[in-house]
């Protein structure tokens, strides 16, 4: 637990070295490099963020397993049983759509007002260049788990859904 | 004639290209950006010149807060006038293609126009008032690109034959169900105003028919269109009366009726279209022109076509090929 606070403590201070001082920000000008070596550092940072929160999560779930009268395999699948309820949740919460039974629901001539109501609102809303296709809502996020890129993708014409490529979840 | 005005300097830069709204970039909640880039490359016969262009690149910004009945657009179009025309010369034996022929690109100068400049109160779903730069409702083909089924616009020498553009004005739109209304009122050189009212009923699956009518001191223009999907194919006419009250070269006035007829075959990201257009142009002009363009979706951004078109003019025949590529964002 002490670790899991260190981990908390050293990124806390890190983001406010970036957002505390606005104002210092704005006085200077960056280079192109270091704009680049700071954009790297922010995905370096968002990476250890995941790993750091999938670890206490883990770290959570095992604490309080263990001191249930359980054998090492049953503790282990409740450990995974646990992560994966709030693995779930948080994915619930930021990303809807990732849910396969939502979009096995969806069907062709369906309106965007059906689509928004079953797998909530898109990433983007791009109209196509394709002359059978009016526009595109796109979803597109990570898992929490794995954080492997998923899309999908509902293209519209004349006002009804014609084709649905769901994500791969 | 303010409309008419603003058409012209629009045809004059860029010829074919006016301005619909295209992919989003969220930029923030409440702004996205979008537009596209449009190059084509255009062959004319018998002069010996292909002509290639950066035809349009258009940036817009929507902004559109979710919670608000208040929402505006503003699209910036970088035209066709920054154009590159190459030619080819016979060189120093005289003869036309040979391996002595010279080549001489000039550039023309570029320019940068507003397109739709809106502001827009939603005062309910179904009606909505609008002010600022907006694009006429006359016209089945798109003023801009990413909305043509083909290179060329269906008038002489692949020109537009609607009477108006874009103006600065207001408007009303109602739309309800199979139904949609609207009205605009314009101010234009003279004290008197523009107007342009229009009817639409898209209550059959696949129909859409829209009558516009165009009263302005310079023009008075009816303009009745339809279009129907089935199956693969779209078919679509259109009727353009443009009654103009300057005279043309004999003096004496005459009205423009222009007629159009088209078919797309969609073959999935495929397509090809067949065109023919014709009639009065002007003071007595009769011309015809078929076109034929067969069109590919490399994906939901680009889109690429090639088109031969064939027109009489009078006495006067000429062919011309054209290609385009567009990526929208």
């Amino acid at each position: 637990m002490k670790k899991h606070t260190t981990y908390s403590t050293l990124l806390a201070l890190v983001c406010a070295s970036f957002f505390v001082s606005p104002a210092g920000l704005d006085a200077q000008q960056i280079s192109r490099d270091e704009f680049d070596s700071l954009a790297k550092r922010v995905e370096q940072l968002e990476a250890s963020v995941r790993m750091v929160k999938n670890t206490q999560i883990e770290g959570l779930a095992a604490e309080a397993v263990s001191a249930m009268p359980m054998d090492m395999a049953d503790k282990e699948s409740l450990i995974e049983s646990v992560v994966n309820t709030i693995q779930a949740k948080e994915e619930g919460a930021n990303f809807p759509w990732m849910d396969t039974a939502k979009w096995a629901s969806l069907k062709k001539g369906m309106s965007p007002e059906d689509v928004v109501a079953t797998v909530g609102i898109p990433t983007l809303n791009e109209p196509s260049m394709h002359k059978r296709v009016d526009f595109v809502y796109t979803y597109q996020g990570r898992r929490v788990a794995t954080a492997k890129k998923v899309e999908g993708i509902i293209r519209f014409y004349k006002g009804k859904v014609v084709e649905v490529e769901a994500p791969v979840l | 004639m303010k409309l008419q005005k603003q058409l012209t300097a629009a045809l004059a830069g860029a010829a074919l290209f006016g301005s619909v709204a295209n992919a989003e970039i969220p930029l923030t909640d409440e702004l996205s950006a979008y537009g596209y880039i449009d190059l084509a490359l255009t062959d004319g016969e018998g002069d010996a010149n292909t002509e290639t262009a950066v035809a349009e690149f258009e940036l817009g910004l929507a902004f559109t807060p979710a919670e608000s009945k208040w929402s505006a657009v503003a699209e910036l179009s970088y035209d066709s006038n920054s154009n590159s025309t190459t030619t080819r010369g016979d060189g120093v034996d005289g003869i036309p293609n040979t391996a002595d022929d010279t080549f001489t690109t000039t550039t023309t100068d570029s320019s940068a126009e507003f397109e739709t400049v809106t502001i827009t109160y939603a005062y309910s779903d179904e009606l909505s008032f609008t002010a600022g730069n907006i694009l006429s409702y006359q016209g089945f083909e798109a003023f801009d690109a990413t909305g043509l089924y083909q290179f060329s616009a269906q008038g002489i020498g692949g020109g537009y034959v609607y009477s108006a553009g874009y103006a600065v004005g207001a408007s009303a739109d109602y739309t309800s169900g199979d139904y949609a209304f609207g009205a605009w009122v314009g101010d234009t050189d003279d004290a008197k105003q523009s107007y342009e009212f229009l009817a639409a009923f898209t209550g059959v699956e696949g129909l859409t028919v829209k009558a516009i009518y165009a009263d302005d001191p310079g023009y008075e223009t009816v303009n009745l269109w339809a279009s129907y999907d089935i199956g693969a194919l779209t078919f679509a006419v259109e009727y353009t009366s443009n009654d103009w009250e300057d005279d043309f070269t004999a003096g004496e006035e005459r009205p423009e009726d222009i007629h159009m007829a088209l078919v797309y075959y969609s073959l999935g990201d495929a397509g090809i279209t067949f065109r023919y257009s014709g009639g009065d142009y002007e003071n007595d002009i009769e011309f015809d022109r078929y076109t034929f363009s067969p069109s590919y979706s490399f994906s939901d951004n680009v889109f690429g076509l090639l088109e031969v078109s064939y027109e009489e003019v009078g006495d006067e025949d000429s062919t011309t090929l054209a290609a385009e590529l567009i990526y929208s964002f």
